[in-house]
């Protein structure tokens, strides 16, 4: 188990059926994407990662720890998350909320929140630092939520699906931080269901992982030629690869055959 | 955004600074007497269990993630009263200091259970407030039983001071209160920035590197010490605990880091005043405290609910 995510024969208890049913994988550094329908683990495999679900059997390795009984601030060096749906942050401001993802360095709270501030001076996103983040549209709040991402400086990003709900525009930037994030030497586990959207990740290659009920169903490279008909075969869709204006695009035919 | 924090501070001082002089015109034979012996130590009293009240209020609110937690909610202060009732009525002429003392062990008995559930994490925080509704109602049902086998004096005592009040002499009480308070404020105030991060939701502050069980039983350890400390001395005071936070939190908005300082103040002029404005309402009567609160605090709280619901 020395690759930086190791996960051997997982096993994870759902209500009526387990969401991770026998997971074995190994992931180098660099962009891991993790595919699949509704159901099929993705978000289970980022919570077990994180050590927020234990295992009824298996083990969850990171960086050959296992992050369930890893120190709460040894874990926030190795993993920053995204959730899904993130609850409301009432009562923080933008500046508020990045200052607090820097809990681990045990900083004063002034120096945080100047680091917020840089952070999000970084990201353009200079003018939001004052705004409560309940006041910020959904793509705003969800640009602050990288920030902060940026700002615990950890060393893999686990990201559940940060697009949804968001403007296709925005959805396209999201796509591009994660891309400058994984070419600058960063770590990123991408769940996402939106499949055409993989074309549009600016990178050199990654490793594409489809989960179905709970097990791995396809691994391939984002490279692989034959990877959006397997992809979209997956997800019960017909899925092809389309050239425009001389770039790789995934287009939607339809239903899978 | 200061300007209101200043305000609302610079409002509490003002309100306990008056409160002595508040009720019927004073006869200048006993006008020191009244005031240094048992109207100013009254509001030191006040301002001590108030302040204590809204920092914990908040705390509970913060670190269950759920605006309706409150010591008095997640049974804390149902324990106390059966505490101290238990001793009231089975031990008949038991001192003020045994009541007390029985109090205190009902509120860290139930605070110690509360405490036990949410450190084990794998309870939901409504699941938390559920169980602490449960040991409310057990331990209504547990003071009724011991009210039905008293006599008709032990009732009435048991009665009285299940309605709370600050009345006291002197400052032995407040000298009593102050470092208990003190004890409990420290781990509450020492968690602020892990209450900052629980903002966001405990499984993100899990993720910012926060050990969300520890602070959990940290901070409900505390609260429950200044807690069991208030309700030995004053007797369970309603509605300080859920209102003052939420007045904080309309008034000049914030996280954790702003709204439970903020809270301890107001609370800490907010208590001497209602007690206040009990005797200019009712001069002779003592009239319990916590009807005050209540009578002040939620309309207010109402009326800035309805401005904000309105803003939206």
């Amino acid at each position: 188990m020395t690759a930086p995510l190791a996960l051997d024969g997982v096993r994870v208890e759902g209500r009526d059926r387990p969401r991770l049913d026998g997971v074995t994988l190994r992931a180098e550094r660099g962009l891991v994407v993790l595919i699949g329908p509704n159901g099929s683990g993705k978000t289970t495999l980022l919570r077990a990662l994180l050590g927020l679900v234990r295992p009824t059997a298996g083990a969850v390795r990171v960086d050959a720890r296992d992050p369930a009984a890893m120190a709460a601030r040894d874990r926030a060096a190795c993993l920053a998350w995204l959730p899904q749906a993130p609850a409301p942050e009432d009562g923080l401001t933008a500046r508020d909320l990045v200052a607090t993802a820097r809990f681990r360095f045990r900083e004063r709270w002034r120096h945080a929140c100047d680091a917020a501030d840089a952070v999000l001076a970084g990201q353009g996103l200079g003018a939001l630092a004052g705004r409560a983040m309940t006041s910020l549209s959904g793509g705003e709040a969800q640009r602050v939520r990288l920030a902060a991402l940026h700002a615990q400086e950890a060393a893999w990003w686990l990201l559940d699906e940060p697009g949804t709900h968001l403007d296709p525009g925005v959805q396209l930037d999201l796509l591009d931080a994660v891309a400058a994030r994984v070419r600058a030497g960063g770590d990123v586990v991408l769940v996402t269901h939106h499949l055409p959207s993989l074309a549009h990740l600016d990178v050199d290659d990654a490793r594409v992982i489809g989960l179905d009920a709970g097990r791995v169903a396809l691994d391939a490279a984002l490279r692989d030629p034959d990877l959006p008909a397997r992809a979209g075969g997956l997800v019960g869709l017909d899925l092809r690869i389309a050239t425009l204006d001389g770039r790789t695009r995934w287009v939607v035919a339809g239903r899978a055959p | 955004m200061t300007a209101r924090v200043v305000a609302l501070v610079g409002c509490s001082v003002v309100a306990a600074a008056v409160s002595p002089w508040l009720g019927p015109p004073l006869d200048p034979d006993t006008a020191d007497f009244v005031l240094g012996t048992l109207r100013v130590p009254r509001v030191v009293l006040g301002a001590l269990v108030g302040a204590t009240l809204g920092l914990t209020g908040a705390a509970f609110q913060a670190v269950l993630d759920n605006p309706l937690a409150t010591p008095s909610t997640v049974g804390t202060t149902a324990g106390a009263g059966l505490g101290a009732l238990a001793v009231i009525v089975l031990l008949p002429g038991a001192g003020p200091h045994a009541v007390a003392l029985g109090a205190f062990a009902g509120a860290l008995g139930t605070s110690a259970a509360v405490a036990g559930l949410a450190a084990t994490r794998r309870l939901r925080t409504e699941e938390l407030l559920l169980a602490g509704i449960a040991v409310t109602l057990a331990a209504g049902a547990a003071t009724t039983g011991l009210q039905v086998q008293a006599d008709a004096a032990a009732t009435l005592a048991a009665v009285r001071w299940a309605l709370g009040s600050l009345a006291t002499v002197g400052y032995d009480d407040a000298r009593a209160l102050a470092p208990l308070a003190v004890l409990g404020a420290i781990p509450v105030l020492a968690s602020l920035p892990a209450l900052h991060a629980m903002a966001a939701g405990p499984e993100r502050a899990a993720a910012f590197g926060v050990d969300v069980a520890r602070v959990r039983a940290q901070v409900i350890a505390g609260s429950a010490l200044g807690v069991a400390a208030c309700v030995a001395v004053a007797g369970p005071i309603g509605f300080v605990g859920l209102i003052v936070p939420h007045l904080v939190r309309l008034a000049i908005g914030g996280g954790p880091r702003r709204v439970l300082p903020a809270s301890a103040f107001l609370g800490a002029g907010f208590l001497p005043l209602c007690d206040g404005l009990a005797r200019v309402l009712l001069p002779g009567r003592d009239l319990p405290v916590g009807v005050l609160t209540a009578a002040l605090g939620a309309p207010t709280l109402v009326a800035l609910l309805w401005a904000r619901s309105r803003g939206r």
